[in-house]
């Protein structure tokens, strides 16, 4: 929304030699073709191209505002015809009275001013074009910018996620609670503690080797997440209980690599282990027109005072999900006392990058 | 010798462990085993074991809260997935202490030096002692603090503090119903609350700076707080910058 002039002084500086340079032929056509005197033909430029120069600078604003709403291309040209008749308007309009009514008297002045009037206008609407022109420029020239900047924000959040996430879920305290089951379960069930190896295995494979940038199947998501709960419960016991209701038209969806993957690490972490009651994570995934729904909740003890830390997880995701689809809103946390419920609106139809 | 041990773990692979390595000593005799902080003190204070396998990271109370709550001190073998602070003090105090997972000969090592030190008498728990206060020294802040009433145990989240008070070597605890006491000194929760929140304006007086209604003169240079519940607490000269520094004014 700031004004490119405001923001950049150069622009603003080339915008004024500009308006000086046009006043200056202005002064010199009437003052050696239409044989004004100093005086007038000076007045004239200066007043002018001087209400000019504002309205032009203010026209960013109204320009501004139709681009926040998507608008069809007839309303545009709709729009731009309103906004040119109102500043020739204001721009005769004001000019002329204050020049016609400061010339009384001098009617050489004045007759030359009411027949100029028609030319006057047409350069008024060379003059919007022109600026109209510029601030579009800019605009789509800031916009690019912008993008680039995102696009290299994103990539290096994703870089941070994936590593925070190597960290996280080769959490030293997951990895090695994990293996001293396995440990204790090599003497009682063995076979177990095999099946838990290959577990294990297959979810530390499945988190190092994706690729951050493409997009995942909900599908193989969850088949990690199943795997990442399962071993938690040799752990955890009756502690840790976990349903999955998935629709089957969402199940091939895609979903940004790894993004779930947190919200049930901060379950178990804020839910079970602070718990000496069975505590249940539910997961509900709907897809809605192009949209996938998910929605994953969990209860937790009143008094255990921990659930503030649950902060840096979840404001990693939302700043992905802001960088991807540039909407904030795709983020929904619900949190009583004993409750905790994120929801995620993931789209179908914007191309993930 | 024989010596009653209990076992405060959550998990119960974690617990089995310990249990089949115990097997091999006839000597110790597993009294009970405990999934969470609460019932651990409450086993410790009343079974009065010998020795105690605490697990760090639990339910309710971590392993270093049931330390401080506990009355009956008993030998304690700490067992921790993976704990930078923890280490640390461990390594300093050269504590009992297991890294999961452990093997049978690290555990029988662990149980060897405990032996000893018990024919040595009240050398462990002087250990434990000296473990506490280097566990002080972290600077890791608290987001709770347990305190013992009786047979009760409370547990007080931070937000919820009004104020604290220093009495002698005790430290009184308010919340805007209730007050507690705890054996700290002031400094401690001047070093560990959030400080963003928990200004020290007084000598005497930690205060949250969310339960100040306002503040008026008292007389020059001097200041008093009052609080929302209407309890006035006296702000020292010192203490009149700092909380002007955490409210910006």
């Amino acid at each position: 929304m700031d004004h490119p002039f405001i923001k950049n002084k150069k622009l603003l500086q080339t915008y004024i030699s500009i308006w000086v340079l046009i006043a200056g032929i202005h002064f010199v056509f009437l003052y050696f073709f239409q044989y004004e005197s100093v005086l007038w033909a000076a007045l004239d430029s200066l007043v002018f191209n001087l209400i000019f120069f504002i309205l032009g600078f203010s026209l960013w604003y109204p320009l501004e505002f139709y681009k926040t709403k998507e608008i069809k291309t007839v309303n545009l040209i709709i729009n731009h015809l309103t906004l040119l008749v109102f500043v020739g308007f204001v721009w005769l309009g004001l000019s002329y009275n204050i020049l016609y009514f400061s010339a009384e008297g001098n009617t050489f002045y004045q007759h030359f001013l009411y027949d100029s009037l028609i030319y006057r206008g047409i350069s008024g609407v060379f003059y919007y074009s022109n600026i109209v022109l510029i601030y579009y420029m800019l605009s789509y020239y800031r916009n690019l910018q912008e993008k680039i900047s995102n696009e290299a924000k994103l990539k290096e959040l994703l870089k941070e996620a994936e590593l925070n996430f190597l960290k996280a879920q080769i959490n030293p305290h997951f990895l090695f609670n994990s293996l001293n089951s396995i440990s204790a379960l090599t003497i009682s069930e063995p076979p177990k503690a095999q099946e838990m190896i290959i577990k294990l295995s297959d979810f530390l494979r499945y988190v190092i080797s994706q690729n951050e940038n493409k997009p995942a199947s909900l599908n193989k998501e969850l088949d990690n997440i199943q795997r990442y709960l399962e071993i938690e419960k040799v752990r955890f016991g009756n502690k840790l209980n976990f349903t999955f209701n998935v629709s089957s038209e969402s199940q091939d969806m895609l979903v940004p690599v790894l993004i779930l993957q947190p919200l049930y690490e901060n379950a178990i972490k804020h839910g079970v282990y602070e718990s000496t009651e069975p505590i249940t994570i539910t997961t509900l995934i709907n897809a809605e027109n192009d949209f996938l729904k998910i929605a994953i909740s969990n209860n937790y003890e009143p008094y255990t005072a921990s659930y503030k830390g649950a902060g840096i997880g979840l404001k990693n995701i939302k700043e992905r999900l802001k960088l991807i689809y540039q909407n904030p809103e795709f983020i929904k946390i619900t949190k009583t006392d004993t409750y905790f419920e994120v929801q995620l609106t993931i789209p179908q139809k914007t191309q993930l990058t | 010798m024989t010596l009653n041990a209990l076992i405060i773990e959550d998990e119960q692979p974690a617990r089995s462990i310990i249990k089949t390595y115990l097997q091999e000593f006839s000597n110790i005799i597993l009294m009970g085993e405990f999934a969470d902080g609460f019932s651990g003190v409450k086993a410790i204070n009343e079974l009065k074991p010998d020795l105690v396998f605490l697990d760090i990271q639990m339910p309710r109370l971590t392993g270093f809260e049931v330390l401080e709550l506990i009355e009956h001190k008993p030998a304690i073998i700490f067992t921790t997935a993976y704990d930078q602070y923890a280490l640390k003090a461990f390594e300093v105090n050269a504590s009992d202490y297991l890294l999961k997972p452990f093997t049978k000969e690290r555990f029988n090592h662990a149980i060897n030096n405990v032996m000893a030190a018990l024919t040595k008498e009240k050398a462990s728990s002087a250990k434990t002692e000296k473990l506490t206060l280097a566990l002080d020294e972290s600077e890791e802040k608290i987001q709770r603090i347990a305190v013992r009433d009786g047979y009760k145990i409370h547990v007080i989240p931070t937000e919820s503090i009004t104020y604290l008070e220093a009495q002698g070597d005790y430290v009184s605890i308010h919340t805007a119903s209730e007050s507690y006491l705890k054996e700290k000194p002031m400094k401690y929760y001047e070093t560990h609350l959030d400080n963003t929140i928990f200004v020290r304006i007084h000598r005497s007086y930690i205060v949250n700076v969310n339960s100040i209604e306002r503040l008026e003169y008292y007389d020059k240079e001097s200041y008093i707080a009052i609080l929302r519940d209407k309890i006035k607490l006296k702000v020292s000269t010192n203490g009149y910058k700092l909380l002007k520094q955490r409210l910006n004014l």
